[in-house]
Protein backbone atom coordinates (compact mmCIF):
# COMPACT_ATOMS: atom_id res chain seq x y z
CA UNK A 1 0.00 0.00 0.00
CA UNK A 2 1.15 3.36 -0.28
CA UNK A 3 1.39 5.77 2.51
CA UNK A 4 0.48 9.27 2.04
CA UNK A 5 3.85 10.59 2.04
CA UNK A 6 4.68 8.43 -0.65
CA UNK A 7 1.95 9.85 -2.85
CA UNK A 8 4.26 12.89 -3.56
CA UNK A 9 6.65 11.10 -5.27
CA UNK A 10 4.44 9.02 -7.92
CA UNK A 11 2.67 12.40 -8.50
CA UNK A 12 5.88 13.96 -9.02
CA UNK A 13 6.29 11.16 -11.55
CA UNK A 14 3.12 11.63 -13.26
CA UNK A 15 3.86 15.45 -13.15
CA UNK A 16 7.11 14.89 -15.21
CA UNK A 17 5.40 12.23 -17.68
CA UNK A 18 2.70 15.39 -18.62
CA UNK A 19 6.07 17.69 -19.06
CA UNK A 20 7.66 15.31 -20.91
CA UNK A 21 4.48 15.44 -23.22
CA UNK A 22 3.74 19.06 -23.26
CA UNK A 23 7.44 19.43 -24.68
CA UNK A 24 6.21 17.32 -27.94
CA UNK A 25 2.89 19.13 -28.43
CA UNK A 26 3.04 20.56 -31.95
CA UNK A 27 3.77 17.35 -32.78
CA UNK A 28 1.41 15.79 -30.68
CA UNK A 29 -1.71 18.03 -33.00
CA UNK A 30 0.07 17.40 -35.97
CA UNK A 31 -0.41 13.20 -35.03
CA UNK A 32 -4.09 14.07 -34.39
CA UNK A 33 -4.67 13.77 -38.37
CA UNK A 34 -6.19 10.52 -38.05
CA UNK A 35 -8.62 11.68 -35.74
CA UNK A 36 -10.06 14.30 -37.61
CA UNK A 37 -10.08 11.58 -40.80
CA UNK A 38 -12.04 9.47 -39.33
CA UNK A 39 -14.31 11.80 -37.51
CA UNK A 40 -15.00 12.97 -40.81
CA UNK A 41 -16.06 9.85 -42.45
CA UNK A 42 -18.57 8.99 -39.40
CA UNK A 43 -20.08 12.24 -39.72
CA UNK A 44 -21.14 11.75 -42.91
CA UNK A 45 -21.53 8.31 -42.10
CA UNK A 46 -24.23 8.69 -39.14
CA UNK A 47 -25.81 11.76 -41.21
CA UNK A 48 -26.88 9.40 -44.00
CA UNK A 49 -27.60 6.53 -41.25
CA UNK A 50 -29.41 8.54 -38.78
CA UNK A 51 -30.73 11.75 -40.61
CA UNK A 52 -32.92 13.75 -38.89
CA UNK A 53 -34.51 11.98 -36.01
CA UNK A 54 -33.15 8.48 -36.36
CA UNK A 55 -31.61 6.85 -33.38
CA UNK A 56 -29.35 3.61 -32.68
CA UNK A 57 -29.09 2.41 -29.03
CA UNK A 58 -30.61 5.81 -27.90
CA UNK A 59 -28.18 8.30 -29.37
CA UNK A 60 -29.53 10.42 -32.32
CA UNK A 61 -26.06 11.31 -35.14
CA UNK A 62 -25.03 14.24 -33.43
CA UNK A 63 -24.98 12.01 -29.98
CA UNK A 64 -23.42 9.12 -32.06
CA UNK A 65 -20.36 11.63 -33.23
CA UNK A 66 -19.62 12.82 -29.79
CA UNK A 67 -19.81 9.03 -28.60
CA UNK A 68 -16.94 8.10 -30.96
CA UNK A 69 -14.86 11.44 -30.23
CA UNK A 70 -14.50 10.26 -26.80
CA UNK A 71 -14.37 6.54 -27.48
CA UNK A 72 -11.48 7.14 -29.92
CA UNK A 73 -9.77 10.00 -27.46
CA UNK A 74 -9.76 7.22 -24.77
CA UNK A 75 -7.56 4.50 -27.17
CA UNK A 76 -5.34 7.51 -28.67
CA UNK A 77 -4.33 9.20 -25.59
CA UNK A 78 -3.20 5.51 -23.97
CA UNK A 79 0.06 5.39 -23.59
CA UNK A 80 2.24 2.68 -24.68
CA UNK A 81 4.10 1.91 -21.22
CA UNK A 82 3.40 -1.51 -21.77
CA UNK A 83 6.13 -1.97 -24.61
CA UNK A 84 8.70 -0.17 -22.54
CA UNK A 85 7.60 -2.45 -19.56
CA UNK A 86 7.99 -5.82 -22.10
CA UNK A 87 11.20 -4.48 -22.71
CA UNK A 88 12.61 -4.08 -19.66
CA UNK A 89 10.91 -7.34 -18.67
CA UNK A 90 12.40 -9.36 -21.41
CA UNK A 91 16.09 -7.51 -21.50
CA UNK A 92 16.44 -7.61 -18.12
CA UNK A 93 16.50 -3.99 -17.15
CA UNK A 94 13.91 -4.31 -14.55
CA UNK A 95 16.08 -5.42 -12.42
CA UNK A 96 18.02 -2.06 -12.28
CA UNK A 97 14.28 -0.42 -11.87
CA UNK A 98 13.66 -3.03 -8.28
CA UNK A 99 16.06 -1.51 -5.85
CA UNK A 100 14.66 1.86 -6.67
CA UNK A 101 12.50 3.58 -3.40
CA UNK A 102 9.77 3.50 -5.20
CA UNK A 103 6.80 0.48 -6.37
CA UNK A 104 7.26 -0.24 -9.86
CA UNK A 105 4.16 -1.30 -10.78
CA UNK A 106 2.61 2.36 -8.96
CA UNK A 107 5.61 4.76 -11.14
CA UNK A 108 4.32 3.00 -14.34
CA UNK A 109 0.66 3.51 -13.38
CA UNK A 110 1.69 7.62 -12.63
CA UNK A 111 3.54 8.11 -15.84
CA UNK A 112 0.76 6.35 -17.84
CA UNK A 113 -1.48 8.69 -15.70
CA UNK A 114 0.66 11.67 -16.28
CA UNK A 115 0.89 11.18 -20.00
CA UNK A 116 -2.79 9.98 -20.17
CA UNK A 117 -4.03 13.31 -18.71
CA UNK A 118 -2.08 15.93 -21.59
CA UNK A 119 -2.99 13.91 -24.61
CA UNK A 120 -6.51 13.53 -23.35
CA UNK A 121 -6.87 17.03 -23.19
CA UNK A 122 -5.30 17.86 -26.42
CA UNK A 123 -7.18 15.23 -28.16
CA UNK A 124 -10.29 16.06 -26.96
CA UNK A 125 -9.83 19.44 -28.07
CA UNK A 126 -9.53 18.06 -31.04
CA UNK A 127 -11.92 16.18 -31.67
CA UNK A 128 -14.47 18.56 -29.41
CA UNK A 129 -13.89 21.43 -32.03
CA UNK A 130 -14.62 19.25 -34.92
CA UNK A 131 -17.43 17.47 -33.84
CA UNK A 132 -18.90 20.56 -32.70
CA UNK A 133 -18.32 22.59 -35.99
CA UNK A 134 -20.09 19.46 -37.97
CA UNK A 135 -22.70 18.51 -35.54
CA UNK A 136 -23.32 20.76 -33.16
CA UNK A 137 -22.76 21.09 -29.14
CA UNK A 138 -22.90 18.47 -27.37
CA UNK A 139 -25.83 18.64 -23.99
CA UNK A 140 -23.07 18.20 -20.89
CA UNK A 141 -24.94 16.90 -17.91
CA UNK A 142 -22.68 19.75 -16.01
CA UNK A 143 -24.20 19.25 -12.61
CA UNK A 144 -23.05 15.49 -13.11
CA UNK A 145 -19.86 16.22 -14.89
CA UNK A 146 -17.74 15.58 -11.12
CA UNK A 147 -19.45 11.43 -12.07
CA UNK A 148 -18.15 11.23 -15.48
CA UNK A 149 -14.89 12.04 -14.65
CA UNK A 150 -14.44 9.16 -11.56
CA UNK A 151 -15.53 7.14 -14.38
CA UNK A 152 -13.09 8.27 -16.85
CA UNK A 153 -10.28 8.42 -14.17
CA UNK A 154 -11.50 4.55 -13.50
CA UNK A 155 -11.02 3.67 -17.21
CA UNK A 156 -7.42 5.20 -17.29
CA UNK A 157 -6.30 3.01 -14.47
CA UNK A 158 -8.04 0.20 -16.12
CA UNK A 159 -6.59 0.30 -19.38
CA UNK A 160 -3.02 0.79 -17.60
CA UNK A 161 -4.05 -2.42 -15.73
CA UNK A 162 -4.90 -4.72 -19.15
CA UNK A 163 -1.91 -3.17 -20.58
CA UNK A 164 0.20 -3.61 -17.22
CA UNK A 165 -0.90 -7.22 -17.06
CA UNK A 166 -0.13 -8.08 -20.58
CA UNK A 167 3.14 -6.34 -20.71
CA UNK A 168 4.23 -8.84 -17.95
CA UNK A 169 3.50 -11.92 -19.50
CA UNK A 170 7.20 -11.52 -20.77
CA UNK A 171 8.51 -12.69 -17.61
CA UNK A 172 6.97 -15.86 -19.09
CA UNK A 173 6.56 -15.53 -23.32
CA UNK A 174 9.22 -14.73 -24.92
CA UNK A 175 7.08 -12.64 -27.42
CA UNK A 176 4.15 -11.39 -25.95
CA UNK A 177 2.75 -8.83 -28.77
CA UNK A 178 0.17 -11.23 -30.06
CA UNK A 179 -1.79 -11.00 -26.48
CA UNK A 180 -1.58 -7.17 -27.36
CA UNK A 181 -2.74 -7.49 -30.61
CA UNK A 182 -5.75 -9.51 -29.57
CA UNK A 183 -6.40 -7.41 -26.78
CA UNK A 184 -6.90 -4.00 -29.06
CA UNK A 185 -9.32 -6.39 -31.07
CA UNK A 186 -11.40 -7.14 -28.32
CA UNK A 187 -10.96 -3.56 -27.59
CA UNK A 188 -12.49 -2.83 -30.63
CA UNK A 189 -15.04 -5.08 -30.37
CA UNK A 190 -16.07 -5.13 -26.78
CA UNK A 191 -14.86 -1.82 -26.15
CA UNK A 192 -17.61 -0.55 -28.72
CA UNK A 193 -15.12 1.67 -30.47
CA UNK A 194 -17.26 2.76 -33.42
CA UNK A 195 -21.23 1.89 -31.76
CA UNK A 196 -22.44 1.39 -28.10
CA UNK A 197 -22.03 -1.92 -26.98
CA UNK A 198 -26.36 -1.77 -26.30
CA UNK A 199 -26.61 -1.79 -30.24
CA UNK A 200 -25.15 -5.15 -30.26
CA UNK A 201 -27.51 -8.49 -30.30
CA UNK A 202 -28.31 -9.77 -26.76
CA UNK A 203 -25.44 -12.42 -27.10
CA UNK A 204 -22.48 -10.26 -28.04
CA UNK A 205 -24.29 -7.48 -25.49
CA UNK A 206 -24.28 -9.76 -22.85
CA UNK A 207 -20.13 -10.90 -23.13
CA UNK A 208 -19.14 -7.25 -23.61
CA UNK A 209 -21.43 -6.25 -20.05
CA UNK A 210 -18.79 -9.10 -18.47
CA UNK A 211 -15.18 -8.02 -20.03
CA UNK A 212 -13.13 -5.19 -18.78
CA UNK A 213 -12.99 -3.38 -22.04
CA UNK A 214 -16.40 -1.85 -21.74
CA UNK A 215 -15.86 -0.30 -18.81
CA UNK A 216 -12.54 1.15 -20.06
CA UNK A 217 -13.94 2.64 -23.46
CA UNK A 218 -17.23 2.36 -24.10
CA UNK A 219 -19.02 3.04 -20.91
CA UNK A 220 -17.55 6.45 -19.63
CA UNK A 221 -18.32 7.46 -23.29
CA UNK A 222 -21.64 6.92 -23.15
CA UNK A 223 -22.54 8.58 -19.79
CA UNK A 224 -20.77 11.31 -21.41
CA UNK A 225 -23.09 11.80 -23.90
CA UNK A 226 -26.21 10.68 -22.59
CA UNK A 227 -26.19 10.55 -18.46
CA UNK A 228 -28.28 8.42 -16.68
CA UNK A 229 -27.98 7.91 -12.45
CA UNK A 230 -29.00 3.94 -13.21
CA UNK A 231 -26.55 3.20 -15.87
CA UNK A 232 -23.64 5.42 -13.97
CA UNK A 233 -24.31 3.57 -10.84
CA UNK A 234 -23.76 -0.23 -12.86
CA UNK A 235 -20.12 1.43 -14.83
CA UNK A 236 -18.68 2.40 -11.48
CA UNK A 237 -19.98 -1.04 -10.28
CA UNK A 238 -18.00 -2.54 -13.05
CA UNK A 239 -15.09 -0.65 -13.19
CA UNK A 240 -14.08 -1.06 -9.33
CA UNK A 241 -14.32 -4.90 -9.76
CA UNK A 242 -12.63 -4.70 -12.73
CA UNK A 243 -10.12 -2.65 -11.10
CA UNK A 244 -9.90 -5.05 -7.96
CA UNK A 245 -9.95 -8.02 -9.82
CA UNK A 246 -6.49 -6.76 -11.97
CA UNK A 247 -4.71 -5.27 -9.42
CA UNK A 248 -4.76 -8.38 -7.76
CA UNK A 249 -4.14 -10.53 -10.91
CA UNK A 250 -1.14 -8.08 -11.85
CA UNK A 251 0.21 -7.92 -7.77
CA UNK A 252 0.11 -11.57 -8.05
CA UNK A 253 1.69 -11.80 -11.61
CA UNK A 254 4.58 -9.04 -11.04
CA UNK A 255 5.11 -10.88 -7.80
CA UNK A 256 5.42 -14.48 -8.92
CA UNK A 257 7.65 -12.54 -12.33
CA UNK A 258 10.19 -10.82 -10.66
CA UNK A 259 11.27 -14.39 -8.76
CA UNK A 260 12.62 -15.35 -12.61
CA UNK A 261 14.64 -12.60 -12.52
CA UNK A 262 18.60 -13.74 -12.17
CA UNK A 263 20.92 -10.53 -11.40
CA UNK A 264 24.41 -11.56 -12.02
CA UNK A 265 27.21 -8.76 -11.00
CA UNK A 266 30.44 -8.31 -12.89
CA UNK B 1 7.88 -1.89 -76.92
CA UNK B 2 6.23 -5.32 -76.82
CA UNK B 3 10.02 -6.71 -75.34
CA UNK B 4 10.39 -3.75 -72.90
CA UNK B 5 6.37 -4.72 -71.35
CA UNK B 6 7.81 -8.80 -71.40
CA UNK B 7 11.16 -7.16 -69.55
CA UNK B 8 9.49 -5.32 -67.25
CA UNK B 9 7.27 -8.45 -66.23
CA UNK B 10 10.03 -10.72 -65.77
CA UNK B 11 11.64 -8.10 -63.40
CA UNK B 12 8.78 -7.59 -61.15
CA UNK B 13 8.09 -11.31 -61.42
CA UNK B 14 11.55 -12.24 -60.40
CA UNK B 15 11.39 -10.14 -57.08
CA UNK B 16 8.01 -11.16 -56.40
CA UNK B 17 9.40 -14.79 -56.43
CA UNK B 18 12.94 -14.28 -54.75
CA UNK B 19 10.75 -12.26 -52.22
CA UNK B 20 8.08 -15.21 -51.77
CA UNK B 21 10.73 -17.38 -50.92
CA UNK B 22 12.82 -15.12 -48.27
CA UNK B 23 9.24 -14.72 -46.42
CA UNK B 24 8.91 -18.95 -46.87
CA UNK B 25 12.31 -19.37 -45.37
CA UNK B 26 10.64 -18.23 -41.96
CA UNK B 27 6.91 -20.76 -42.44
CA UNK B 28 5.44 -20.01 -39.28
CA UNK B 29 5.86 -16.62 -39.08
CA UNK B 30 4.50 -16.43 -42.52
CA UNK B 31 1.48 -18.62 -41.68
CA UNK B 32 1.06 -16.57 -38.52
CA UNK B 33 1.15 -13.55 -40.19
CA UNK B 34 -1.23 -14.06 -42.34
CA UNK B 35 -4.05 -15.64 -39.80
CA UNK B 36 -3.50 -12.25 -37.96
CA UNK B 37 -3.60 -10.02 -40.78
CA UNK B 38 -7.00 -12.35 -41.95
CA UNK B 39 -8.65 -12.00 -38.93
CA UNK B 40 -7.81 -7.99 -38.29
CA UNK B 41 -9.75 -7.57 -41.56
CA UNK B 42 -12.53 -9.84 -39.84
CA UNK B 43 -12.74 -7.93 -37.12
CA UNK B 44 -12.93 -4.78 -39.81
CA UNK B 45 -16.21 -5.87 -40.61
CA UNK B 46 -17.74 -6.28 -37.52
CA UNK B 47 -18.99 -2.72 -37.69
CA UNK B 48 -20.67 -2.93 -40.77
CA UNK B 49 -22.28 -6.33 -39.49
CA UNK B 50 -23.60 -4.76 -36.42
CA UNK B 51 -24.69 -1.75 -38.41
CA UNK B 52 -26.68 -3.73 -41.44
CA UNK B 53 -28.32 -5.52 -38.34
CA UNK B 54 -29.92 -2.32 -37.96
CA UNK B 55 -30.86 -0.93 -41.40
CA UNK B 56 -31.77 -2.11 -44.55
CA UNK B 57 -29.84 -0.38 -47.01
CA UNK B 58 -27.20 2.53 -47.06
CA UNK B 59 -27.90 5.12 -50.10
CA UNK B 60 -28.17 1.72 -52.27
CA UNK B 61 -25.33 0.48 -50.33
CA UNK B 62 -26.24 -3.37 -48.77
CA UNK B 63 -24.17 -5.45 -46.47
CA UNK B 64 -23.09 -7.64 -49.76
CA UNK B 65 -21.51 -4.63 -51.69
CA UNK B 66 -19.82 -3.57 -48.11
CA UNK B 67 -18.18 -6.76 -47.91
CA UNK B 68 -17.27 -6.24 -52.06
CA UNK B 69 -15.97 -3.16 -50.74
CA UNK B 70 -13.62 -4.91 -48.74
CA UNK B 71 -12.66 -7.21 -50.76
CA UNK B 72 -11.32 -5.23 -53.66
CA UNK B 73 -10.33 -2.42 -51.31
CA UNK B 74 -7.61 -5.76 -49.52
CA UNK B 75 -6.81 -6.98 -52.70
CA UNK B 76 -5.71 -3.65 -53.86
CA UNK B 77 -3.84 -3.16 -50.96
CA UNK B 78 -2.21 -6.89 -50.95
CA UNK B 79 -0.79 -5.96 -54.54
CA UNK B 80 0.45 -2.67 -53.39
CA UNK B 81 2.42 -3.98 -50.42
CA UNK B 82 3.20 -7.43 -51.97
CA UNK B 83 4.18 -6.59 -55.61
CA UNK B 84 5.85 -2.75 -54.76
CA UNK B 85 6.12 -2.88 -50.98
CA UNK B 86 9.06 -0.24 -51.44
CA UNK B 87 6.19 2.61 -51.97
CA UNK B 88 6.03 2.13 -48.37
CA UNK B 89 9.30 3.96 -47.45
CA UNK B 90 10.13 5.77 -50.73
CA UNK B 91 10.63 9.02 -49.00
CA UNK B 92 12.84 7.63 -46.97
CA UNK B 93 14.45 6.14 -49.26
CA UNK B 94 14.98 9.27 -51.00
CA UNK B 95 16.09 11.06 -48.13
CA UNK B 96 18.73 9.06 -46.39
CA UNK B 97 20.43 8.73 -49.97
CA UNK B 98 18.93 5.36 -50.47
CA UNK B 99 18.77 5.93 -54.00
CA UNK B 100 22.48 5.78 -54.80
CA UNK B 101 21.99 2.07 -54.95
CA UNK B 102 19.45 1.66 -57.27
CA UNK B 103 21.12 4.33 -59.46
CA UNK B 104 24.43 2.49 -59.91
CA UNK B 105 21.96 -0.77 -61.80
CA UNK B 106 20.79 -1.20 -65.14
CA UNK B 107 17.57 -1.19 -64.18
CA UNK B 108 14.68 1.71 -64.12
CA UNK B 109 15.11 3.23 -60.83
CA UNK B 110 11.27 3.62 -59.36
CA UNK B 111 10.44 0.17 -60.45
CA UNK B 112 13.67 -1.22 -59.02
CA UNK B 113 13.01 0.48 -55.80
CA UNK B 114 9.18 -0.47 -55.78
CA UNK B 115 9.71 -4.00 -56.16
CA UNK B 116 12.21 -4.34 -53.74
CA UNK B 117 10.21 -4.65 -50.76
CA UNK B 118 7.45 -6.84 -50.30
CA UNK B 119 5.44 -7.54 -47.04
CA UNK B 120 4.33 -11.13 -45.96
CA UNK B 121 1.05 -10.02 -44.11
CA UNK B 122 -0.27 -8.38 -47.15
CA UNK B 123 -0.82 -12.26 -48.19
CA UNK B 124 -3.74 -12.10 -45.48
CA UNK B 125 -5.23 -9.58 -47.16
CA UNK B 126 -5.02 -11.17 -50.17
CA UNK B 127 -6.68 -14.28 -49.26
CA UNK B 128 -9.27 -12.63 -47.20
CA UNK B 129 -9.92 -10.19 -50.39
CA UNK B 130 -10.02 -13.17 -52.26
CA UNK B 131 -11.89 -15.51 -49.56
CA UNK B 132 -14.39 -12.31 -49.12
CA UNK B 133 -15.13 -12.04 -53.13
CA UNK B 134 -16.05 -15.77 -53.23
CA UNK B 135 -18.80 -15.16 -51.02
CA UNK B 136 -20.24 -12.61 -52.91
CA UNK B 137 -20.36 -13.87 -56.23
CA UNK B 138 -21.07 -17.47 -57.82
CA UNK B 139 -17.66 -18.34 -58.29
CA UNK B 140 -16.60 -18.62 -62.15
CA UNK B 141 -13.52 -18.14 -63.96
CA UNK B 142 -14.40 -15.35 -65.22
CA UNK B 143 -15.25 -13.77 -61.83
CA UNK B 144 -11.84 -14.42 -60.71
CA UNK B 145 -9.95 -13.26 -63.75
CA UNK B 146 -12.31 -9.93 -62.88
CA UNK B 147 -11.34 -9.65 -59.06
CA UNK B 148 -7.36 -9.97 -60.18
CA UNK B 149 -7.52 -7.67 -62.83
CA UNK B 150 -9.57 -5.07 -60.39
CA UNK B 151 -7.34 -5.51 -57.60
CA UNK B 152 -4.22 -4.91 -60.00
CA UNK B 153 -5.68 -1.54 -61.59
CA UNK B 154 -6.35 -0.83 -57.69
CA UNK B 155 -3.21 -1.38 -56.86
CA UNK B 156 -1.46 0.07 -59.45
CA UNK B 157 -3.72 3.55 -58.39
CA UNK B 158 -2.73 2.87 -54.23
CA UNK B 159 1.30 2.29 -55.28
CA UNK B 160 0.95 5.52 -57.80
CA UNK B 161 -0.93 7.36 -55.47
CA UNK B 162 2.08 6.60 -52.99
CA UNK B 163 4.79 7.52 -55.11
CA UNK B 164 3.50 10.96 -55.51
CA UNK B 165 2.91 11.84 -52.16
CA UNK B 166 6.27 10.35 -51.11
CA UNK B 167 7.98 12.31 -54.08
CA UNK B 168 7.49 15.42 -51.78
CA UNK B 169 10.78 14.36 -50.35
CA UNK B 170 12.31 15.77 -53.38
CA UNK B 171 11.25 19.21 -52.92
CA UNK B 172 10.21 19.21 -49.29
CA UNK B 173 13.24 17.52 -47.73
CA UNK B 174 11.85 14.49 -45.13
CA UNK B 175 8.11 14.19 -46.13
CA UNK B 176 7.60 10.47 -44.74
CA UNK B 177 4.86 11.38 -42.04
CA UNK B 178 3.12 13.80 -44.97
CA UNK B 179 3.26 11.01 -47.34
CA UNK B 180 2.12 8.47 -45.05
CA UNK B 181 -0.94 10.41 -43.90
CA UNK B 182 -2.11 10.98 -47.44
CA UNK B 183 -1.71 6.91 -48.21
CA UNK B 184 -3.13 6.52 -44.89
CA UNK B 185 -6.13 8.30 -45.98
CA UNK B 186 -6.52 6.88 -49.09
CA UNK B 187 -6.74 3.50 -48.23
CA UNK B 188 -8.98 4.70 -45.28
CA UNK B 189 -11.30 6.18 -47.25
CA UNK B 190 -11.64 2.85 -49.65
CA UNK B 191 -12.92 1.11 -47.06
CA UNK B 192 -16.24 2.96 -46.47
CA UNK B 193 -18.95 3.18 -49.27
CA UNK B 194 -19.12 6.60 -51.32
CA UNK B 195 -23.04 6.77 -50.85
CA UNK B 196 -22.33 8.21 -47.13
CA UNK B 197 -20.01 11.23 -48.72
CA UNK B 198 -21.61 14.39 -49.91
CA UNK B 199 -21.04 15.46 -53.34
CA UNK B 200 -18.07 17.61 -52.68
CA UNK B 201 -16.33 14.53 -50.52
CA UNK B 202 -17.23 12.44 -53.47
CA UNK B 203 -15.40 14.75 -55.87
CA UNK B 204 -12.27 15.07 -53.87
CA UNK B 205 -12.63 11.24 -53.97
CA UNK B 206 -12.58 10.41 -57.28
CA UNK B 207 -9.71 13.40 -58.16
CA UNK B 208 -7.42 13.97 -54.94
CA UNK B 209 -7.51 11.42 -53.17
CA UNK B 210 -8.81 8.30 -55.64
CA UNK B 211 -10.80 6.09 -53.49
CA UNK B 212 -13.17 5.98 -56.04
CA UNK B 213 -10.79 4.19 -58.11
CA UNK B 214 -9.39 2.28 -55.85
CA UNK B 215 -12.90 0.53 -54.80
CA UNK B 216 -15.66 2.50 -55.91
CA UNK B 217 -15.46 2.02 -59.33
CA UNK B 218 -14.72 -1.58 -59.42
CA UNK B 219 -17.55 -2.89 -57.19
CA UNK B 220 -19.87 -0.70 -59.43
CA UNK B 221 -18.63 -2.78 -62.41
CA UNK B 222 -19.10 -6.14 -60.49
CA UNK B 223 -21.79 -4.59 -59.87
CA UNK B 224 -23.71 -3.42 -62.83
CA UNK B 225 -21.04 -4.19 -65.67
CA UNK B 226 -20.43 -1.52 -68.81
CA UNK B 227 -17.94 -0.72 -70.93
CA UNK B 228 -17.08 2.95 -70.03
CA UNK B 229 -17.02 1.99 -66.49
CA UNK B 230 -14.03 -0.47 -67.35
CA UNK B 231 -12.39 2.01 -70.09
CA UNK B 232 -13.05 5.07 -67.63
CA UNK B 233 -10.76 2.70 -64.37
CA UNK B 234 -8.12 1.87 -67.39
CA UNK B 235 -7.95 5.25 -68.58
CA UNK B 236 -7.56 6.67 -64.34
CA UNK B 237 -5.20 3.73 -63.95
CA UNK B 238 -2.40 4.41 -67.25
CA UNK B 239 -3.11 8.26 -66.26
CA UNK B 240 -1.80 8.58 -62.75
CA UNK B 241 1.06 5.36 -63.10
CA UNK B 242 1.71 8.09 -65.77
CA UNK B 243 1.70 11.43 -63.43
CA UNK B 244 3.48 8.96 -60.93
CA UNK B 245 6.03 8.05 -62.85
CA UNK B 246 6.79 11.66 -64.83
CA UNK B 247 6.70 13.48 -60.87
CA UNK B 248 8.97 10.43 -59.65
CA UNK B 249 11.56 11.25 -62.34
CA UNK B 250 10.95 15.16 -62.12
CA UNK B 251 11.76 14.91 -58.32
CA UNK B 252 15.14 12.40 -59.42
CA UNK B 253 16.92 15.76 -60.93
CA UNK B 254 17.21 17.39 -57.77
CA UNK B 255 17.78 14.34 -55.75
CA UNK B 256 21.60 14.29 -53.93
CA UNK B 257 22.99 11.08 -52.97
CA UNK B 258 24.31 10.63 -49.87
CA UNK B 259 27.13 9.35 -47.93
CA UNK B 260 25.57 6.85 -45.84
CA UNK B 261 27.30 3.62 -46.28
CA UNK B 262 25.00 0.34 -46.41
CA UNK B 263 24.89 -2.69 -47.61
CA UNK B 264 22.00 -4.15 -50.21
CA UNK B 265 21.55 -7.15 -51.77
CA UNK B 266 19.37 -7.26 -54.91
CA UNK B 267 18.54 -10.50 -56.71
Amino acid sequence: MVRAGHLKKYLQVAEISLTNRVVYLADHFASSIFLLLILFIFSQLWRTVLGAGGTLAGLDSTGMLWYMVFTEVIVISTPAYHRLVSDEVKSGDIAYKLNRPYSYTLYYLAAHCGEFAIRFVTNLAIGAVFAYLTMGPLQVAWAQLGWVIISFSLAMVLTFLMNFSLALLAFWFEDNRPFFWIQSKLVFIFGGMFVPVEAYPAGLRIVSYLLPMRYGVSAPARLMVDFDYAFLWQVLLGQFIWATILSLITAAMFQKGVRRVHVNGG
Amino acid sequence: MLTEAKRVTKFVLQYFSANLQSAMEYRGAFLSQIIFMFVNNIMLLFFWWVLFSKIESLNGWSFQHIMRLYAIASGAYAVKAILFGGSFSLSSTIAEGGLDFYLALPKPVLLHVLVSRSFASAWGDLVFGLAIFLLTVSPSIGMLLAFVILILAGGLVMTSFAVIAHSLSFWVGYGARLADELTEALLTFSLYPEGIFSAVTRWVLYTLIPAGFVSYLPVRIMDEFSWPYVGLLGFFVLGIVLVARFIFYRGLKRYESGNLVVTNAAG
